[in-house]
């Protein structure tokens, strides 16, 4: 049967399938053709990434989910106020600015929506209009039609799809104007391909991963579509400035990622086994398969199974190429479903219900981290707290001088959004050569047991307010209530309990303390 | 099957039964990890669902694991009452093994005298009857099941529908029993491999079966250890076991320690019949088995499996894998010129097998010491009766279980690691408060945990190296219990 039979439709028409079974028996007279199927993906993408949001605020959560985005959108913000800075003063008590180019687009964007706004608005329409260029970009490598809507479904279902664009996240960004270099450079058209070489100008700004990816990609397309020279064309600029912005930011600023936050590489690939959001497993196993079932066309496909190696191994080194691999992957196990559809099976039932579980399965993985979305923080608690610490210490600030707030690292992004106080530590440890060092001192103050060495800590790196929550309090780093820092905190001399509610202590550390000025860069 | 055969078949699964109830009514008691599937059981039977979120273990908390054992026991329990129930079934099922493996052999190799034979050791595998026997253990049923559909996926008719339904079932009954049915799945793999590469044609139907089998269990066991694997990541495959324990159950294995836990002949002839199978004749249907043999010997050797489990299903491969060892070794002799020797060979064999696989499996099965005493046992229920129900009991990891069965009281720890924090800092306090010498940090130590009682069995003094708790002072830590070696202590104070 066919499902596409026009001939105006051409060569694409017939790639659309000419078998029986799977998608082609649906009950209405619907055709697969590229509009329809463009259509189904960017409903599919608008669906997916506004539920999690939906169920938010149905649960009563105004904030958007997520740490990174609540620095974007304090950057944002302060470009928006006061331009591009140099120096951002309150991460890590005050540290160098490294342009990101989201936070352009986000506070241009916020300008009309505000910040929190844009926040929430942005990486939406880049999740659709990413799910929407990227089944272009597969129906354009002349993917059979079917295989290119699976891949654009899959895509949109898969949880790391939703950790980037349901986030306010630089990588939203960044993986958008990648799937928009490469769709421009499968135009033979010599704007687009001008347009190519600005987007791809962008990318070195998002960091090392994105570009080296991004050049990879293009440039093992260029070899299997045979345009090798185009490649070098449209990419030298991009070489150049990526070697002129990325090589001296390498040298001076680069320190490995500190021990406390080492990336656990099984979470980095399956979906649901720690604090990454992964790959489904299942999406694997049928990349995995597809592998096999086109073995014979190797010489064909080598490019996605070269990519896919190198992905999966560059991944294990930087986070950032395990969205690569997702990208690379989805196409695969798309065409392996496309092939369980097509294929006669012996056991017909088997076939059946093993389509089933798939489906089953991939939604597991989907539906899963979309309750994690919806449960993550910062909730409401954090909302009240941190708000009523900012008009605390707008109120009763020493000299004007903002003292610094110890708490969680996670926490760092949202006490620096939402009190406006510089946090003792975040989520910015990329160029940050002192996290290893305010992490021990953090450690020390945890669970130190003498009052006075802690008192001194507090004092030398000039922490005035101690946040404590219900998770740090409950085996998230204390195990029990007179320990370290949790029975010091008794001695009311020291430290002042300053607001409670379900999830937030706030605690003052005493005045008595505060005759001196606090040295924001004290190292240990 | 002939009558001859079934003659045999039957009288040796009833010798086998009755060696293994005979085993299991020997000790009032179970072995100490049958009382979690016991208490479980025991909960479907009054509510009919399993406890997920159990108030007596580490003194309330939530868990996972994979059910469907306890119900089929939950309903032998309803008919014949729980304690026979525990008694029984698992023997019966683990027994069920002898026609399993009979079944396979038989049809392997076409040798009656082959099967039986296989059928005779298959029953006493050291290994497995001295792991299964008088314990309330879904491996009891897992084991036969898996062989079973092993041999149904060897002889797998597409066109019949009842042996797909029933392979389907089975296979869903195996999934959501125990996670070790990834052997099944891994061994399907490594069968397609071996043919792939011997050049032999597989059926459509076997690849499909195999991508059924990948993609159910993977589905069953995500959703039943989401949170676990959450929490855990890749360590869930070791169960979160603290490191010494780890290192008891998940050691090394040696060719010594197989001939010791799976038998000398099944062993030799087992090993023998791999390198042939490999080296020599390529024989589709032995490559199944050689590839289950493969897959464990390989989740053994990278320690994704612990030691006991993994040598249970080496042991029960190698029994079937020495059978076709057997059969050729029959057909050799029909070519030979000692033919005439045949029954003194057959009958040696046997006399052998006898001394290096039944007794040291019987003897191993009787001298086991990982059951509570009853001494123990009154001790626990002396606590029942004499303690107020929400109070904590300390007791050694092993003996967790038991505690919250006999005496329905909240124990600190018990074997059961998965979703506990801090399972080696728990551990070390646990040490440390029966070897102490601190008072202040004993009940600094029991203040922590809320514990109310500490139970010393005389398992835990040997364990531990340690005779009584030194800060016993008649007034805050005072001893209200002491028969046969098991002691009870109350704990009056708390640290502020």
């Amino acid at each position: 049967m066919a499902l596409v039979k026009s001939k105006a439709q051409g060569q694409r028409a017939r790639r659309a399938g000419n078998h029986a079974g799977g998608l082609a028996s649906l009950p209405f007279n619907f055709r697969f053709n590229s509009l329809s199927s463009s259509l189904l993906v960017i409903l599919c993408a608008a669906l997916v990434l506004a539920l999690p949001h939906f169920f938010r605020y149905w649960t009563g959560n105004i904030m958007f989910p997520g740490y990174e985005p609540y620095y974007n959108a304090r950057m944002a913000d302060t470009i928006m106020k006061h331009g591009v800075p140099e120096y951002d003063s309150l991460s890590f008590g005050g540290v160098e600015y490294f342009l990101d180019p989201y936070h352009i687009a986000l506070s241009t964007i916020g300008k009309y929506f505000g910040v929190e706004g844009a926040s929430r608005l942005f990486p939406y329409i880049l999740g659709i209009l990413s799910a929407l260029l990227f089944y272009l970009i597969t129906d354009m490598l002349k993917v059979n039609i079917k295989t290119s809507l699976l891949s654009g479904v899959i895509l949109v279902f898969s949880p790391l799809f939703m950790d980037i664009f349901d986030h306010s996240r630089s990588a939203s960004f960044a993986l958008f104007l990648f799937l928009l270099a490469f769709y421009l450079f499968m135009q033979a058209n010599f704007m687009f391909l001008s347009m190519t070489v600005l987007v791809l100008m962008v990318l070195p700004l998002f960091g090392f991963a994105y570009i080296s990816a991004a050049l990879l990609i293009l440039f093992v397309y260029s070899i299997w579509n045979r345009r090798i020279n185009r490649f070098f064309l449209i990419a030298t600029p991009s070489i150049i400035f990526s070697v002129l912005y990325l090589l001296p930011l390498h040298w001076n600023f680069n320190v490995p990622l500190p021990n406390f936050a080492e990336i656990d590489k099984f979470s980095v690939f399956f979906a649901g086994t720690g604090q990454h959001p992964g790959i489904s497993i299942f999406v694997i196993i049928l990349a995995i398969i597809s592998v096999f079932a086109s073995w014979r066309n190797r010489g064909r496909l080598w490019p996605i199974l070269l990519l896919a190696a190198l992905f999966a191994i560059a991944s294990m080194f930087e986070y950032e190429f395990v969205y690569f691999f997702n990208l690379v992957v989805i196409p695969m196990s798309a065409y392996a479903i496309s092939i369980f559809m097509r294929s006669r099976w012996d056991i017909q039932i088997l076939k059946n219900m093993t389509l089933l579980i798939l489906l089953c399965g991939m939604l597991f993985h989907s539906v899963s981290f979309m309750s994690q979305i919806v449960s993550s923080g910062p909730h409401i608690e954090t909302l009240e707290a941190l708000d009523w610490l900012k008009t605390y210490s707008d109120n009763y600030s020493v000299d004007g001088i903002s003292q610094i707030v110890l708490s969680d690292y996670r926490q760092g992004y949202w006490i620096e959004y939402i009190s406006g106080l510089p946090a003792f530590m975040d989520m910015q440890l990329k160029y940050q050569d002192e996290a290893d060092k305010r992490h021990n001192v953090t450690r020390d103050i945890y669970y130190g047991t003498d009052l006075k060495k802690t008192a001194s800590l507090l004092r030398t790196h000039g922490i005035g307010y101690i946040i404590i929550t219900e998770e740090m309090k409950n085996a998230g780093v204390w195990n029990r209530p007179d320990q370290g820092l949790l029975l010091m905190l008794q001695d009311n001399e020291t430290f002042i309990p300053l607001f409670k509610n379900k999830e937030y202590e706030i605690w003052k550390v005493s005045e008595a303390m505060y005759d001196f000025q606090p040295d924001l860069h004290a190292s240990t | 099957m002939e009558r001859k055969d079934l003659i045999w078949v039957t009288a040796i699964f009833t010798l086998v039964f009755s060696i293994r109830l005979y085993l299991a009514f020997g000790h009032g008691t179970f072995d100490y990890g049958s009382y979690f599937n016991l208490r479980q059981t025991q909960n479907i039977m009054e509510t009919g669902l399993p406890k997920f979120q159990d108030d007596l273990s580490y003194g309330g908390r939530f868990f996972t694991f994979l059910p469907f054992f306890h119900y089929i026991l939950a309903i032998a329990g309803k008919i014949m009452g729980i304690e026979l129930a525990a008694k029984v079934v698992p023997e019966l099922f683990a027994s069920a093994l002898c026609i399993v493996s009979y079944l396979i052999v038989k049809r392997l190799t076409r040798s009656s005298h082959a099967a039986i034979f296989s059928s005779f050791m298959s029953g006493f595998i050291p290994v497995y009857l001295t792991e299964t026997v008088n314990s309330v253990s879904p491996l009891a049923l897992v084991v036969p099941l898996m062989f079973l559909l092993l041999h149904s996926f060897l002889h797998m008719d597409p066109k019949n529908r009842k042996s797909i339904f029933l392979f389907i079932a089975g296979l869903l009954c195996l999934v959501l029993m125990h996670p070790v049915s990834i052997l099944f799945i891994l061994a399907l793999y490594f069968y397609i491999l071996l043919c792939r590469i011997e050049q032999i044609k597989l059926e459509a139907s076997e690849v499909e079966l195999t991508i059924f089998s990948t993609f159910l269990w993977l589905w069953v066991n995500l959703i039943i250890y989401k949170k676990a694997l959450q929490l855990h990541g890749i360590n869930i495959i070791w169960q979160n076991m603290p490191e010494y324990l780890y290192l008891q159950n998940f050691g090394g294995v040696d060719i010594l320690g197989i001939l010791l836990r799976a038998g000398l002949l099944p062993t030799i002839f087992g090993i023998y019949i791999i390198y042939r199978g490999i080296f020599g004749e390529k024989s589709k249907q032995a490559f199944l088995f050689i590839s289950f043999a493969f897959s464990t010997a390989i989740m053994l050797w990278l320690k994704f499996i612990s030691l006991a489990v993994g040598m249970i299903f080496l042991g029960a491969v190698l029994v079937i894998l020495s059978s076709l060892f057997y059969a050729k070794f029959l057909a050799y002799l029909e070519k030979t010129r000692i033919l005439q020797y045949k029954p003194y060979m057959v009958v040696g064999i046997v006399v052998v097998f006898v001394f290096t696989s039944v007794l040291p499996s019987v003897y191993g099965a009787r001298m086991r010491s990982n059951y509570p005493t009853e001494v123990e046992i009154a001790g626990l229920r002396w606590l029942k009766d004499n303690t107020p129900p929400d109070s904590a009991v300390l007791a050694a990891p092993l003996e967790g279980h038991a505690l919250a069965y006999y005496a329905s009281r909240k124990n600190v720890l018990d074997d059961n690691f998965i979703f506990a924090n801090d399972v080696n800092m728990r551990l070390n306090d646990i040490n440390e408060i029966y070897k102490t010498r601190f008072k202040i940090r004993a009940i600094g130590l029991t203040t922590k945990y809320q514990i109310n009682y500490i139970l010393i069995s005389q398992k835990t003094r040997t364990d531990l190296d340690f005779e009584t708790l030194l800060y016993e002072d008649g007034d805050c830590i005072k001893k209200e219990y002491d028969k046969g070696g098991t002691a009870i202590y109350g704990i009056r104070c708390i640290l502020n």
